[in-house]
Formats: C-alpha cells, sequence, structure tokens
C-alpha cells in the first residue's frame, strides 16, 4: 500500500525531471519553425480527440488519462 | 456581428470587466456528427460542437456541447446476469426481465463545458445530464510559456462532483449515491529540434464515491450478491509524445502511456498517427493503438469465497485483464485551400473518420465521424 501511496510522488517528479531535462535544448528560432507551424504537428487537435475518445473508452477500458494537452503546436502561441 | 459584439460583452462581464467591450480578433466554431455502433449492439448517435473567440491575444473563451442518443437493446436475460452489461455511456443497461424483452431502451446525455482564459489562467465548468447521471466539474490551469516559446509548461486541476440517482427496476442495488473527484496534471511541451515536439505529462486523480454498476449482481460462492467496487481510487499515469515532421509533407506522431492505481490495475497504452498532405487541401491519417491492461486485485472469473475478494466482487470485465487495438484512417478537408471550393467554403474544413476498436473479450466497435470546422 506505501508503494501506491508513494507512485504520484514518484509520477511527479518524473514529469519534474522531464522538465528539468527538455529545458537544457537548444533553442529553436521563430524563423525555424515553419514545419512545426503545420497543422500536422499540432498537439491541439491531438488533444480534442483524445479528451472525446476518453468518453467511451472509460466505459470499455479500466485505465483512464494521456490525453494531453492543447496549445503546444509549434509552442509559439 | 451582433453575435460577436454580444459575446465580447458577455466575456468581458465574466471577466470582471463590465463595460469594457474588447475588440474581437478570431473566431473558430465546429459542428460534428459521430456514430458509434458496437458488438452488443448499443448505438451511440452524438451530435457536438464547438466554439471559440479570441478577444485579444492574451483573452479568449470557448464553449464545447455534446448531445447523445444512446439506444441499447434489450436482451432475453436474467435480472443481474452478466449479460447485462454496461451501455456505452457506463450506466444502465435494461435486462429483459419485462413485459417486452426486445424493446430498445433509449437515453440521452447533454453535456457543456465553458472555459474562460487569460494571460496564462484558465477555467472553466463543466456539466453533463443523463437519465440517472448528473455530473459536474470545476476546473482550472496556469501556463507559462518559456525560452522564446520552446518550452511551455502547463498545470491543471479539476474538482468533480456527480450526483448517482439509479433508476428503479428488479435490480436496481443502490440507492441515491456520489462520486467525487480531484485530479491534477502537469505536462510540458518542448520544441527538440525544428522539425520535432515532444510533450510529457503526469496526471494524479483521486476518486471517492460509488464506482460499480448498481444494476449488476455476481455470482458469489453459489448465491448473488450485487457488485461492490471498493469506494476510494487513486489512479495516476505518465506519458510521453513525439511529434516528427517528415519530408513530401508528412507527420510521424508516436505516444506512450504508463497507468497505474491502487486496485492494482496497470496498463500500457502505445500509439502511432501518420499524417500525409495529398495535395495542398487534403490531409490523410492512419492510426494504431495497442492496450495492455492487467486485473485489478479483486478480479476473479468466479468467486468461491463468500463476499468476494476481500469485501468485493464483479464482472466489470474493465477490472480483468486483457488488450485491445485500434485502427483507424481520417480524412481532412481544407475547402478553402481548393480553388473550386474557396469562394464559398473560406475557413472551412470538411472531415471523415473510421475506427474500428476491438479487444480480447470478443468486443469490438465501429466508429464513424464526420464534421465541419469553421475559422471566421
Amino acid at each position: 500500500m506505501t508503494v501506491r501511496l508513494i507512485r504520484p510522488l514518484v509520477l511527479i517528479g518524473v514529469g519534474a525531471a522531464i522538465a528539468h531535462a527538455v529545458s537544457g535544448c537548444a533553442t529553436v528560432r521563430p524563423w525555424e519553425k515553419e514545419a512545426l507551424a503545420d497543422p500536422i504537428m499540432s498537439f491541439d487537435e491531438d488533444a480534442r480527440e483524445a479528451a472525446k475518445e476518453l468518453h467511451w473508452m472509460e466505459a470499455r477500458e479500466g485505465s483512464t488519462g494521456g490525453a494531453g494537452a492543447a496549445g503546444g503546436g509549434c509552442a509559439c502561441n | 456581428m451582433q453575435l460577436r459584439t454580444l459575446l465580447s460583452a458577455a466575456t468581458a462581464v465574466l471577466l470582471g470587466a463590465p463595460g469594457v467591450s474588447p475588440a474581437v480578433d478570431d473566431q473558430e466554431a465546429r459542428v460534428s456528427f459521430e456514430y458509434f455502433a458496437d458488438s452488443d449492439h448499443v448505438h451511440v448517435y452524438s451530435t457536438g460542437g464547438n466554439y471559440g473567440i479570441d478577444f485579444d491575444p492574451e483573452t479568449s473563451l470557448s464553449m464545447t456541447w455534446n448531445h447523445e442518443l444512446v439506444v441499447v437493446p434489450g436482451i432475453a436475460a436474467p435480472a443481474g446476469s452478466a449479460e447485462a452489461l454496461d451501455a456505452i455511456s457506463g450506466a444502465s443497461r435494461p435486462i429483459g426481465a419485462t413485459s417486452d424483452p426486445y424493446a430498445d431502451f433509449t437515453k440521452t446525455r447533454d453535456q457543456l463545458d465553458a472555459t474562460a482564459a487569460w494571460r496564462w489562467f484558465s477555467a472553466g465548468y463543466y456539466v453533463s445530464n443523463e437519465t440517472d447521471y448528473f455530473a459536474q466539474q470545476i476546473h482550472g490551469g496556469v501556463r507559462r510559456s518559456l525560452r522564446d516559446d520552446n518550452t511551455i509548461l502547463q498545470g491543471t486541476a479539476s474538482y468533480g462532483w456527480d450526483a448517482i440517482e439509479p433508476s428503479e427496476d428488479e435490480d436496481t442495488n443502490t440507492a441515491a449515491d456520489h462520486k467525487k473527484s480531484l485530479h491534477a496534471a502537469i505536462v510540458v511541451t518542448q520544441v527538440l529540434t525544428p522539425v520535432t515536439l515532444i510533450q510529457g505529462g503526469a496526471e494524479v486523480t483521486r476518486v471517492e464515491g460509488l464506482q460499480h454498476n448498481p444494476y449488476r449482481t455476481v455470482y458469489v460462492a453459489g448465491a448473488y450478491e450485487a457488485e461492490l467496487h471498493p469506494d476510494t481510487r487513486l489512479r495516476q499515469d505518465i506519458y510521453l509524445k513525439v511529434n516528427q515532421s517528415l519530408p513530401n509533407r508528412a507527420s510521424a506522431k508516436l505516444d506512450y502511456k504508463f497507468y497505474s492505481d491502487d486496485w492494482g490495475i496497470t496498463s500500457h497504452t502505445l500509439g502511432g498517427k501518420l499524417n500525409q498532405y495529398v495535395g495542398s487541401d487534403v490531409v490523410v491519417r492512419y492510426r494504431y493503438r495497442y492496450y495492455l491492461q492487467t486485473a485489478a486485485d479483486f478480479w476473479r472469473e468466479e468467486y468461491t469465497e463468500p463476499g468476494g475478494v476481500d469485501g468485493y466482487r464483479t464482472v466489470d470485465y474493465r477490472m480483468g485483464d486483457f488488450s485491445a487495438h485500434l485502427f483507424g484512417a481520417k480524412l481532412s478537408w481544407d475547402l478553402s485551400e481548393n480553388s473550386l471550393t474557396s469562394r464559398w467554403f473560406r475557413g472551412t474544413s470538411f472531415e471523415l473518420q473510421y475506427e474500428r476498436y476491438f479487444n480480447s473479450n470478443n468486443f469490438s466497435a465501429n466508429i464513424f465521424e464526420t464534421g465541419l470546422a469553421f475559422a471566421f
């Protein structure tokens, strides 16, 4: 039970580690983001679809989550 | 124009600035129709849409609505038997012990979400209503863009409270009850290279209240007993998504999610999407998703001890171990990019999607969706 209770803390720690790791990435300049600005690279549509899909999948599967977040499309809005 | 003015004024009031009517920058709307049919002959007709408006670069309002009609065929089976599976809504399914066991059961569900965003912050309210289930939720978030917009940090939290009032029939096992959910998430989106984006996140949800089907019974040690799940559940997941731009106007997306909860269920979800432009105005997307989960601690194919396992028992196959596959294809047509249609459909796009889902419990479903999106 103790292990299960500390899982959320482990997950948050891993998330924070990812955030820290990616913060060290090289900066991509705005004029280099043409490919990233294309709608087919957007996370927005994925998040909208995933949120809708979760509704029926939660009635068919035991897990949940993972829809992600919108607004990360080209990371420039 | 009148609609814009009205919405501008309404949002100004919502944002606490009465008398100030901000100028409208952009609006977008989407309407969609979805048809779901599964191997249990459950049919769901869903019409929905959303409307978003940007008043200025820092202020926006979005609303999403959905109306569902669920048609569940009556089954000629004993009340409370294992055949009485959930409808797609996860709520009641009719059992054919009435005068007309083959009559279809229909129910409707309506849902509305409104979210306002200002600078780094967003807040919203969600409500969903169906015959025996009323759900409400408040949610909020904060978002920071860092390092020349190469890193976006987001944190969200929500609190939901559901009122459950099972319809009376011969196998209703629970009186009116409730369910409360507290959810928190952090998400990081990072530009890795000029052609690569990644997004990672972690989520935690604590659920308290009624979490089993009040209409179901379980065969336990020679007798039928009401289904019973624990009334608290701690759920968590972590995921990573990668979007890679490919030559010839294509992109590949990969995602992985690991989930676990204190009922003993763990799952792995692996997904991939391939987007490809066909000409300048059509995008075709192919998709595959694989899902694998372990069983809850109290799940058994057969319960031989009185009371079940630690007092809990279930016939909900979502509590068992199984795997699932989903294949899909989607076509998106930007009508404003086509020389023949751009004059009449400026800012309009059309979508058509088909998905096939099946799992190792012999359940399968076909999902069709079509929609129109407008930007103006």
